[in-house]
């Protein structure tokens, strides 16, 4: 243990801030889920609400399913009496950490199985293990040496349990997978049925059922009539021959396709890129846990290094400052171009490479991804989303907002990520707008995209564009295969005023967005200032959340309506609905904030010991100058590295 | 649970019962005139019974194979071709030969709500199965009206044929009982799975150990 | 010689502990920062004639691997030192500067010295990332021990 308590030797605790992997987490839901349950709010000729609630509970299903799963895959059986030692080890540490319940340990003796890993439901955890290893791993307890070792490598696994990591990859990894599964079964099935009723309706509009029964001569008289008494009336049928004459079905079988792609390409993508994020995230959790159990670093880079911990024990700073010996612009450019070709083949990995693993443990910062990154989760995930958001299941439900959603998905996610930096004491505010920035240079590049060219088409070919207009309208699940007769008048006027109000739409998002989330960057710092809070550790975090939630409720249900209904509908503006809802939020918003002021004046910048005053913002490690009480120290963490 | 015992003599008795049918259907001629009605209404009876039972005891004997895919599809590959054999799309000559695939044609389409029982208790395959087998509806009817015309046409007049057959639309009876079996017995397979995954949930100690 | 007793010498653990570090710093800077506490451990194991294998596994929800090349960089520094050792006939870095200062064939003896031993030691290491980076590896160690030994 440190002998000095200085701001040096205090480390965050990354346990105490927003989880990073329930935020990938929650993307990846709120992209999928979300974009569902949007579609599925409303008329459509295609009801949606079945596969929204099946895309939710689906999931939930398969997780329950998947232990059965797993213990076919490697023939897994439960540890056994041979085994005693190290359960009873593994349910010791598990109460050390305060899980509660302890995972059972099951082995294999399959040789795909290499190292331990982690799996189970909501009440049934299970770290797997091969026969081999766990042997090793029990002889090993004899063995004070190597006791940490152990040690390191089954809390680390218990750690996936402590933070639900378990269960939430289990969720995400089943909702992609049936996400894509349903949608190539859609996106089948509805073609399939296009083609039929394409290659049928001729034939059933002209077809006489009363006219064919009466050629049946085996058929008697009372026999036909009562065939005829079952079938719908002759007027029924005509008025269905009617309705299906006027189906283009090319059109259903252009809406089945438009419908079902995105979320194919889309959930590819979330697989392949976001989805080995999310495992990587969870390790460098799992990481840190080991260390705040252990409190010391070595046995930790034993574990994951190999050498052994009487090796390490030597050497007061395993981890010591660095030295950036070589000037990286010496580096050939061969060099630094395969380096950044390694770092696009990371992004694909389950597991964050050693280096970056043993720099999170040695300053846990590293954790939170710098804000280059944030703004390349929340950019292109924003973009998706609108991609998505625009396809024909979702796009009329959405139509009058379609950059709503995913504007209130980056304000949460940059609003939760500025809160590490601030925590740490480093200000925020050039990070914000640079986020956003990258964001919106990303969403504008899409919309001047197509703007560019609808223009281009309508210089060259104003017969095209309107063609590829009208199909697209028509391609949408209000009009989907009823008509095409849906052109333009004016198409000059139509592509200006689309160009306008997307571009306008960008600047008044982004500009809605930099000002809510400094307001949030500011109210979060002030919040900090809350020394004297009762119970801090339990309430701090959750008054935090409350802040974002209740900034994003005021944008996301007066701010950017009001604006968007200025900008496109302005009749509407003086609707009701638009009114009472706008005005609901922000009487909300007006009793958060006096809530708010109300309690910074009784807990603000205030010694919780000895009551003295404390200027200046927080930062982790800071103390009262008076009685040099640790503020808020259940942000930090103190191990030795 | 039975002793290993009986299983063993039931089987065998399965597999005689197999015997006997086939010695009939071949040893007998196909056109057999019963004077005796009696007779007769016991002989059909038993044609279509006894294979029926025999092969439901070893379908579950051999259920090993039943509960993988290849077991799986074994009688629907069966009903198909001894439906292609009784309605004349596979031409035969010989009486008997054709009364076997009849008889054939019967105990597959039976053999099929086994095969799919069997699958179901093994697998948790109902939801899928119920999707797929739809999507297999709607393209095998697209392209049957796509090569052979109006098919409301065709089921229609399919019902002025005096012995009942479907040709050009012998596939129909087969899909109507692969659709027959897989749609019931999917929904309650999935919904006994999802039941079975809860309680296991909620119970203290997980029998998948 | 034995790695054992040339690591005794506290001068020569200073120089494979500083050519270590070149050649890290050369070949994956980023690793230096992470790894350097890590040569003085990796040198006591490569004194028992011990080496850690490295482990490249990402089997999703496992324990992950540890493929440093930190864990090939000092075996193979150890490793080449100790054949120059052996060639040149002298105990100490000191002597075996002063040796090849008079030896007009220096510069092939540390080069062969450095790309002979790579395939071994990677192999031994069980590393995936050395196993990617012979070529670099044999490069950068060869320029630091020209340099550390002042070889022209």
């Amino acid at each position: 243990m440190m002998d000095t308590a200085s701001e040096a030797d205090h480390k965050l605790n990354v346990f105490a801030l927003p989880s990073q992997t329930s935020i990938i987490f929650g993307l990846i839901v709120a992209v999928l889920l979300g974009t569902v349950f949007a579609g599925s709010i409303g008329p459509s000729p295609t009801p949606l609400w079945p596969l929204a609630i099946g895309l939710l509970l689906l999931p939930l299903r398969e997780l329950l399913a998947r232990p059965e799963r797993e213990f076919a895959r490697y023939g897994l059986s439960a540890a056994g009496d041979a085994l005693d030692d190290l359960q009873r080890f593994v349910e010791n540490q598990a109460k050390a950490i305060g899980l509660r319940r302890t995972p059972k340990l099951v082995v294999s003796s399959d040789k795909r199985l290499k190292q331990p890993y982690t799996f189970g439901t909501f009440r049934h955890w299970y770290i797997a293990l091969n026969h081999e290893m766990a042997k090793k791993m029990q002889e090993d307890l004899l063995n004070p040496d190597v006791v940490p070792q152990v040690e390191a490598k089954l809390v680390h696994e218990l750690y996936h349990f402590k933070t639900g990591d378990y269960w939430q990859l289990g969720y995400a990894r089943e909702l992609l997978r049936i996400t894509f599964l349903l949608m190539i079964w859609a996106a089948t099935f509805l073609c399939g049925l296009g083609f039929l009723l394409l290659i049928a309706a001729p034939d059933f509009v002209s077809f006489d059922f009363v006219e064919q029964l009466n050629q049946i001569e085996t058929l008697t008289p009372e026999m036909r009539e009562m065939i005829i008494r079952i079938m719908p009336s002759q007027a029924a049928i005509d008025q269905v021959r009617q309705k299906a004459a006027e189906i283009n079905l090319s059109l259903v079988i252009n809406f089945a396709v438009s419908a079902t792609l995105p979320f194919v390409i889309i959930g590819g993508l979330l697989r392949g890129f976001f989805w080995p994020k999310l495992w990587r995230m969870r390790e460098l959790y799992a990481d840190a846990g080991v260390v705040h159990t252990q409190g010391d670093v070595k046995p930790y880079l034993s574990a994951l290094t190999g050498i052994p911990l009487t090796f390490m024990k030597r050497y007061p700073s395993v981890l010591s400052v660095g030295q950036e010996t070589s000037d990286k612009q010496t580096r050939q450019i061969k060099n630094r171009i395969k380096d950044q070709w390694r770092k696009v083949c990371e992004m694909i990995k389950h597991h964050p490479e050693p280096p970056t693993r043993i720099k999170c443990v040695k300053d846990p910062g590293h954790v939170f991804d710098p804000w280059f990154i944030t703004a390349l989760l929340v950019g292109s995930l924003a973009l998706l989303l609108d991609i998505l958001l625009s396809s024909p299941l979702t796009l009329l439900y959405v139509g009058s907002w379609p950059m709503h959603f995913s504007t209130l998905m980056i304000m949460v996610i940059v609003a939760l990520s500025i809160i590490p930096p601030i925590v740490q004491g480093r200000p925020v505010w050039t990070d914000l707008v640079k986020i956003v920035a990258f964001a919106m240079i990303l969403r504008l590049g899409w919309a001047l995209l197509t703007i560019g060219l609808l223009v281009v088409l309508l210089v060259l070919a104003p017969g095209v564009l309107d063609q590829v207009l009208a199909y697209a309208v028509a391609a949408t699940a209000h009009f989907a295969g009823h008509s095409e007769q849906l052109g333009f008048d004016d198409l000059t006027a139509f592509v200006i005023k689309a160009a306008v109000l997307n571009t306008a739409q960008v600047f008044i998002i982004a500009f809605v967005l930099v000002s809510s989330l400094i307001l949030v960057a500011f109210l979060l710092r002030r919040l900090l200032t809350w020394y004297s809070l009762p119970h801090a550790s339990q309430r701090l975090m959750k008054i935090a959340y409350g802040i974002i939630g209740v900034e994003a409720l005021c944008v996301g249900l007066a701010v950017l309506p009001l604006l968007t209904t200025m900008l496109l509908n302005p009749a509407d503006l003086l609707k009701p609905i638009t009114i009472g809802v706008a005005f609901l939020s922000l009487i909300i918003t007006a009793i958060s904030l006096l809530l708010f002021l109300r309690a910074d004046k009784q807990y603000a910048m205030r010694c919780p010991v000895c009551g003295a005053e404390i200027s200046g913002t927080y930062r982790i490690g800071k103390s009262c100058n008076t009685c040099s009480e640790l503020l808020h120290p259940w942000l930090t963490v103190r191990y030795k590295v | 649970m039975k002793r290993p015992g009986c299983t063993r003599w039931l089987t065998r008795l399965a597999w005689a019962l197999v015997f006997i049918d086939l010695l009939y259907i071949f040893l007998v001629p196909a056109d057999q005139s019963f004077d005796n009605v009696a007779l007769l209404v016991v002989c059909t009876v038993w044609i279509i019974f006894s294979p029926i039972l025999a092969s439901t005891w070893l379908m579950i004997r051999y259920r090993s194979f039943f509960r993988t895919w290849p077991g799986w599809i074994t009688p629907i590959v069966t009903l198909i071709f001894s439906m292609m054999v009784s309605q004349g799309v596979i031409p035969i000559h010989q009486p008997n030969l054709g009364f076997f695939f009849t008889v054939l044609s019967i105990v597959s389409g039976w053999a099929i709500g086994i095969a799919t029982i069997i699958l179901l208790w093994y697998r948790d395959v109902g939801l899928g199965l119920i999707g797929w087998a739809a999507v297999l509806i709607v393209w095998v009817m697209m392209f049957a009206w796509r090569f052979q015309g109006n098919l409301m046409e065709g089921l229609i007049l399919a019902l002025e044929r005096p012995n009942g057959e479907l040709v050009p639309l012998w596939w129909f009876g087969p899909l109507t009982c692969v659709i027959q079996c897989i749609v019931p017995l999917g929904i309650i397979g999935f919904l006994g799975h999802t039941v079975r995954l809860i309680i296991r949930e909620w119970c203290t100690h997980n029998p998948s150990e | 010689m034995e790695a054992a007793k040339f690591l005794d010498q506290p001068e020569n653990r200073e120089a494979a502990r500083t050519i270590s570090q070149h050649v890290l710093a050369e070949v994956e800077p980023s690793e230096l920062e992470v790894s350097v506490g890590l040569i003085d451990p990796l040198l006591d194991m490569a004194a028992q004639g011990e080496m850690a294998t490295a482990d490249s596994s990402d089997e999703a929800g496992g324990f992950g691997g540890s493929d440093l090349l930190v864990m090939v960089v000092v075996p193979l520094v150890v490793t080449v030192l100790g054949d120059l050792l052996v060639e040149v006939g002298k105990v100490g870095i000191k002597e075996i500067k002063e040796k090849l200062e008079q030896r007009k064939d220096a510069k092939d003896l540390i080069l062969v010295a450095s790309s002979s031993n790579v395939d071994a030691v990677v192999r031994h290491a069980q590393s995936l990332r050395g196993a990617g980076r012979k070529k670099e590896l044999t490069r950068a160690l060869a320029t630091a021990l020209l340099e550390y030994l002042e070889v022209e």
